[in-house]
């Protein structure tokens, strides 16, 4: 707290200064200070009291001093003289600092970053008076921050804004560019690099030292241009705030903008709202709240107006309070803000957490533990050379240069930027694919994914009832696209069965929906509705006319005891026509007639049951039917006399969406388990689930786990039937959750798609919430790891892909850069081995680290997707990222590289024995062999001899394109080769270094077609 | 030869989770035979705690909501919902659709052709017995036990006794001399109890039972229990908890009390589930019908029948029977009587039993009812009926 602002106000409140010996009180009382009246009088009025043991006011300090007899069971100062001092001064008592008793979840959990983060105003704001609130009465609360139950006046509110500064988090300070920019330096490469330029300095080199500076100097640009812009995408990530919220000023609802609430605004908190301060609640019904950013709770809290709390209850459990950057999950209530901005629980958590870090994966944190590790091997490898160059007999300082040298053409001190930079290229090239990332473990995870949850209702369904059948005694009619068909046949509906004609008139009457005002405009009224009146407009019907002719009169609703629906319309002649729709046995029930093709007739027997078997086929078909009835008699009453007329059924379904059981084959060849949760019973459900083809190509059988009641089965158990079930019906949203959770037990890499209220712990809990951007409420957006903008299932086979190319991308540059790095310490050690003269000498050394690492490993981290990354099943996410058989694939591949390299200086060593000549062809060599293993790390899957099976990857192109003219400017500019100590090439020396240099690559590749069948047996342990 | 022995069988009732899963699995059946009676089906229901588990494999027309039967058959049962919950349960299903082969295809009856078209698809040697103890020509000791059960059921339906849970089992030894029924020997009730709070004392169960249960059954009966006879009633004391809460239930583990309390051999695979192109549902009817016209017609004081089929067969690949030597003729010349008057080919057996038609012809509910009813020893039964025996008898 910002104590040192509170002398410069006038203080409106008492502060508790000291407490903490029993039954001694040391309070500061505003305007005490050289006043002897108030002294005198609160001493007069305090001895008074029986409590009191000693009074004692300072006009010098302002400090009133008591000390009474406190209770034994609290230690607390009497209430008494709290009353009595708040009654005579008319402030409230306040303590200067809050003790928290904090749950450890948060410590654990940091919250997310999920808060807007903004500047604060340049003005220094007011401290905020700090309260138990919790265990105040809510009319107490209201006093204290003199609000209202009407809310602040506008005014009132500008002022406050004004004392306490605006409703925003302090901005967190983040890693300036400068500082970013100098911890590239930071690193044991550079400081490796500076030992070495002060050497080359001490002795003399002073080009050595230049050239080692301007390396040290590039990379770190180069480190840094790419980390700034990767940190400023991920740093986007999540930040999802809604822009305003609801308050009452002045007794009116209103929206404000969220840095314009201010302390003492009266929030209305509605299902799916952003809480936007901390506030006490003054009215709640059946309130639950998500207080997963504070406690890291996934299930949602049930709020209570009514509760008081205890001065040590703890945070999650102080029921009346509600707190900023939690949501409501369900019920609604009001609450007064008591603090806002910084001085919220999450604002002061942030202050806790400072600094905020860019967050990282496991996957990151595997690559820097790696990258730490291979420093660490190389670093022993270089002591190994230095060890044996030493022992040949070479010079201690220049052994010392070319040892640090390799060490820093070694040390892999690109992996954790290449990782960070191809998860941000990842972020922005879902985005323009409209995928949303907003947790950056997300995007590997994506590429795990083993099963996803799909709900049915709105993201498999378009989640509108259209009527597909319609059946009466004399036909059965299937309606598509809006037509009536008999058998296949398209028909008039009317010229089939008369009947269909009264049907048409009972579902326009019997029907609340609104039609539209213009021919494409939509209907208004319930999905069902919509359907039914739809396809009597289809059938010919003028809904406005037919229902001004016969205007309702009476309309009975869908109840618990009446499972349809009676209208009752006035015809001309006096005479009502009593319309009727519901559950077909109970319609049924009521009718003694029926009708075929426009003439009653009796009802037998067999006709009530041959209706109640299609009822049974129609609803079994995952149809949801109606019984359409209808009598026209002089009786307002008339259809309690079960004198009805049955007309037939109509049957409707929710239509699935385009493209879905495509989708669906998709997920499946991807080696994707689809799954279909679902509030329909089972044999619905096991209809739309065959449509989609959810049992996957072999036509597995469809397991379907129906149960409304999921939270009564052992977590055990549920996680011991999930596995190979498709299917969940009957289940309720908040059962959600229990099915993501038991998926996870049996071992599973979890999407989830949602966007209910409901749906958010669900979404959380899963490894990848994914919730559609129009339809999902703010609760289920703010907890999602991805949002798919488009409403679009479809996207969601983008995220997969581009998460499994971006994992697949940083194992290329990984394996990339291993396997060449690799092969430089491999011929350094044959170097040092030999003994004679280096092979390669430190300058070469850094500038084939400068030019073959950097460019190529990030066009590497751009490769696109392979064409076969959705016919590969997901990976393990418990294999490491880089397995043991690659570690001796990386050995193998070097190898080669090295035996290239090494051949065509032993073949120069012949021709023109040691010196420049010799490693001038080395150096060529290996660089050119590094460029070709680019090519080589494209694909563990295709090589260089199917180039139609593999995309293009022009960054790559470009990259070795722009190294390898660097490469031969090193050789052709005569200052850059004096620099790097190179001799000019003949044609010999080029023939010799090409075949250095490619032999290696076409083993390679060869090895990798040698292995193709092998591989793909591999592939099930390395992916 | 030993002729004086005891002989136990056992029954459970409607309640008990093995008989439950007969009778949802049969309910199946029936729902797909009331929509296509040419439907082929198998369905085997699994039960634990609250899990019911309901795999069917089946070639129909027809539309069927698998777990809303299943609740519905739990619903109708009647346990206490805080024991076992229909609507609460957890169904798990996996159904798997197979296509038509010509041995579903409808057939119009007299076709030879056609029927021996309709092939076994399964290995099965199926038993049929009937003997003289009962009116109904069934071994007495399992009719005893059943009838014991299904009154236990009824007494707690018609609210008689209101303490009684829906899963009880039953026993009764009867003494044979001289291989016949001499009299009672023992009869075990174990009944569960459904209120834990109010349970009545001991004296109070067992005069609820004598009264309602057991002198019911064997109000006329030709052999009455005797103050010998040893009643037993819960041994273990009594069992609070009961039905599938308590223990767990699949299809078919009830298959001697289905058939003959153990008293004659049966197939062992289980009758209840199965379409009526199941070979080892069909023959055992079959099979019965043979050996219970055998007796009707006088032929011999008992008699098994034992029919074996194979696959890709239409009718059995071999007919044998034993009256036990207590034939008025040889077993041969009863056999050749036999093969003349019956046909025991699989399509023979489904068009002279109208299998496929009788789940409509009894308004929809047929197979569901056998388990707790009873597959043999009711005489409304197709194969049941003694209408061959006067031409056996010739």
């Amino acid at each position: 707290m910002k104590t040192s602002t509170q002398d410069k106000k006038p203080q409106d409140y008492l502060l508790i200064v000291n407490d903490k010996v029993p039954g001694r009180t040391r309070i500061n009382v505003p305007g005490l200070y050289r006043n002897d009246r108030l002294r005198a009088n609160l001493e007069s009025k305090l001895t008074v009291l029986d409590e009191i043991r000693l009074v004692r006011a300072n006009t010098l300090t302002g400090n009133l001093l008591v000390e009474y007899i406190a209770p034994r069971h609290t230690r607390e100062m009497p209430v008494s003289i709290a009353q009595l001092l708040e009654a005579e001064l008319g402030f409230p008592i306040i303590r200067h600092t809050e003790t928290v008793d904090r749950p450890k979840k948060t410590d654990q959990k940091k919250p997310k970053n999920a808060l807007r983060l903004t500047r604060t105003t340049e003005k220094q704001a007011l401290a905020q008076p700090l309260q138990l609130w919790h265990t105040l009465t809510g009319v107490r609360v209201i006093n204290v921050l003199q609000g209202s139950e009407q809310g602040l006046t506008q005014e009132d509110a500008a002022q406050r804004l004004a004392k306490y500064g605006s409703n925003q988090l302090s901005e967190q300070i983040r890693r300036s560019s400068l500082q970013m920019f100098f911890e590239q330096f930071v690193s044991a490469p550079v400081a490796m690099l500076g030992v070495a330029a002060v050497i080359s300095l001490a002795t003399g080199g002073f080009v050595d030292t230049v050239v080692i500076v301007t390396v040290v100097m590039i990379n770190s640009t180069i480190g840094f241009v790419t980390e700034k812009s990767a940190e400023k995408t991920i740093n986007a990530l999540g930040q999802l705030t809604p822009e305003t919220t609801t308050v009452i000023r002045a007794g009116k609802k209103m929206e404000v903008s969220m840095p314009d609430v201010a302390l003492g605004d009266i929030l209305v908190l509605t299902p799916g709202s952003y809480v936007a301060t901390d506030a006490r609640l003054l009215e709640s019904h059946r309130l639950t709240v998500d207080e997963s950013p504070l406690t890291g709770e996934s299930l949602p809290v049930t709020k209570n107006h009514d509760f008081l709390g205890e001065e040590d209850t703890a945070l999650g459990d102080r029921l009346n309070m509600i707190y900023m950057g939690t949501t409501v999950t369900g019920g609604n209530g009001r609450a007064i803000a008591v603090a806002t901005g910084p001085n919220t629980e999450i604002g002061k958590i942030q202050d806790l957490v400072g600094v905020t870090k860019t967050p990282t994966t496991p996957m990151q944190i595997q690559i820097d533990e790696m990258g730490m590790q291979l420093a660490l091997l190389s670093s022993g490898i270089c002591a190994l050379v230095f060890m044996v160059g030493l022992l040949r007999g070479r010079p201690l300082l220049e052994m010392l240069m070319s040892s640090i040298s390799l060490a820093v053409a070694a040390v892999p001190e690109g992996l954790p930027t290449v990782a960070t930079t191809t998860l941000a290229l990842g972020i922005k090239t879902m985005k323009s694919r409209k995928v949303l990332i907003r947790q950056l473990p997300a995007v590997e995870n994506l590429g795990s994914v083993q099963i996803i949850c799909l709900d049915k209702t709105g993201t498999l369904t378009l989640n509108q009832m259209s009527v597909v059948a319609l059946q009466t005694l004399q036909v059965d009619l299937q309606v598509k696209e809006g037509g009536f068909y008999q058998e296949d046949t398209r028909v008039a509906p009317y010229q089939t069965d008369e009947t269909l004609r009264r049907m048409m008139e009972v579902l326009v009457l019997c029907n609340e929906s609104i039609p539209a005002e213009n021919v494409s405009g939509l209907l208004q009224g319930s999905p069902t509705e919509n359907a039914l009146l739809q396809i009597a407009i289809n059938a010919g019907e003028d809904v406005n006319s037919l229902r001004h002719q016969r205007p309702a009169l009476k309309m009975d609703y869908r109840a618990e005891d009446r499972p349809y629906m009676v209208s009752v319309h006035a015809l001309e002649d006096e005479q009502f026509f009593t319309a009727i729709k519901g559950s077909p046995p109970d319609v049924l029930a009521l009718c003694n007639r029926c009708s075929i093709n426009g003439y009653f007739d009796v009802f037998s027997e067999d006709q009530r049951q041959s209706i109640l078997t299609s009822n049974e086929r129609l609803g079994a078909d995952a149809l949801r039917v109606l019984g359409v009835a209808f009598c026209i008699s002089s009786d307002i009453n008339s259809y309690k006399q079960q004198e009805l007329i049955w007309l037939g059924l109509v049957g409707m379904e929710d239509v699935i969406r385009p493209g879905m059981a495509d989708l669906m084959s998709q997920f499946h060849d991807a080696g994707i388990e689809t799954v279909m949760i679902t509030g329909d019973q089972s044999s619905t459900a096991l209809s739309v689930g065959k449509r989609l083809g959810l049992n996957g190509d072999q036509g597995k059988p469809l397991e379907i786990i129906d149960s409304a009641h999921l939270d009564k089965l052992e977590p055990s158990v549920l996680a011991g039937l999930v596995g190979r079930t498709t299917i969940f019906s009957r289940v309720s949203p908040a059962h959600k959750l229990l099915i993501v959770e038991a998926l996870q037990r049996s071992g599973k890499v979890v999407a989830m798609t949602g966007d209910g209220i409901n749906d958010s712990p669900a979404l959380k809990a899963a490894n990848i919430g994914v919730t559609l951007g129009e339809k999902g409420t703010d609760a289920a957006r703010s907890v999602a790891d991805i949002i798919l903008e488009e409403d679009d299932l479809k996207t969601m086979v983008t995220a997969i892909r581009e998460g499994r190319a971006i994992y697949d991308n940083i194992r290329k540059s990984l394996h990339f850069l291993l396997s060449t790095n690799l092969s430089e310490i491999e011929v350094m050690l044959v170097s040092a081995a030999l003994g004679g003269a280096e092979i390669l000498n430190p300058r070469q050394l850094l500038w084939i680290n400068l030019i073959t690492d950097i460019f190529p490993a990030l066009a590497l981290a751009m490769d696109p997707p392979e064409f076969d990354v959705l016919k590969r099943p997901p990976r393990d996410p418990n294999t490491a990222i880089v397995s043991r058989s690659d570690y001796a694939k990386l050995i193998r591949e070097s190898g080669f590289i090295s035996t290239g390299v090494l051949g065509v200086y032993g073949y120069s060593l012949m021709r023109y024995g040691p010196g420049q000549n010799a490693s001038t062809n080395a150096f060529m060599s290996i660089t050119i062999s590094q460029f070709l293993h680019a090519y080589r790390s494209r694909s563990e899957h295709t090589s260089v001899f199917d180039l139609k099976n593999r995309p293009s990857n022009r960054y790559l192109d470009t990259a070795i394109g722009i190294s390898g003219l660097l490469q031969l400017m090193a050789v052709a500019v005569p200052s850059l080769r004096t620099l790097l100590r190179l001799s000019p090439l003949n044609a010999f020396d080029i023939l010799a270094i090409l075949a250095g240099s490619s032999l290696p690559f076409l083993a390679n590749e060869s090895f990798k077609g040698l292995n193709k069948n092998t591989f793909t047996q591999d592939n099930n342990h390395d992916h | 030869m030993i002729t004086d022995f005891v002989f136990t069988s056992q029954s459970v009732t409607e309640g008990h989770p093995d008989r439950l899963c007969d009778s949802i699995s049969d309910a199946i059946v029936d729902a797909y035979l009331r929509q296509d009676p040419t439907s082929r089906i198998t369905a085997e229901c699994a039960l634990s705690k609250s899990v019911l588990f309901l795999a069917t494999r089946f070639a129909s027309e027809a539309i069927v909501d698998n777990s809303e039967i299943a609740r519905k058959v739990i619903k109708s049962v009647g346990y206490r919902s805080k024991d076992f919950n229909a609507s609460e349960c957890t169904v798990v299903t996996s159904q798997i659709e197979q296509s038509k082969t010509a041995r579903e295809m409808d057939f119009s009856g007299d076709d030879e052709a056609e029927i021996d078209q309709i092939t076994a698809s399964h290995q099965s040697t199926v038993f049929g017995f009937a003997c003289r103890h009962t009116p109904q020509l069934m071994p007495l000791p399992i009719s005893l036990a059943n009838q014991l059960a299904r009154q236990l059921s009824k007494a707690r339906r018609n609210a008689e006794i209101n303490y009684l849970s829906p899963d009880c089992t039953t026993q009764v030894g009867v003494e044979f001399v001289n291989d016949a029924p001499n009299r009672i020997n023992s009869i075990t009730l174990v009944i569960g109890c459904e209120d834990p709070d109010s349970l009545p004392g001991f004296g109070q169960i067992e005069e609820d039972l004598r009264h309602s249960v057991i002198n019911t059954v064997f109000k006329n009966a030709f052999i009455k229990p005797d103050n010998l006879t040893r009643i037993t009633i819960n041994p273990n004391g009594p069992y609070l908890r009961s039905g599938p809460s308590a223990h767990s239930g699949m299809t078919g583990r009830k298959t001697d009390s289905d058939t003959y309390g153990s008293f004659a051999r049966h197939c062992g695979s289980a009758l209840s589930g199965k379409g009526p192109s199941r070979i080892d549902r069909a023959g055992a009817y079959a099979a019965r019908y043979a050996a219970k016209n055998i007796v009707a017609a006088g032929l011999a004081e008992q008699c098994e029948v034992q029919l074996s089929y194979s696959i890709g067969y239409p009718g059995p690949v071999s007919v044998y029977l034993t009256t036990k030597d207590t034939g008025i003729i040889k077993d041969t010349e009863i056999r050749k009587k036999l093969l003349r008057h019956f046909d025991f080919r699989l399509g023979a057996i489904i068009r002279i039993f109208e299998l496929r038609e009788l789940t409509q012809k009894f308004n929809g509910v047929f197979y569901e009812k056998l388990p707790v009813n009873g597959h043999f020893g009711n005489d409304n039964l197709p194969w049941e009926k003694t209408d061959k025996a006067e031409l056996l008898a010739e």
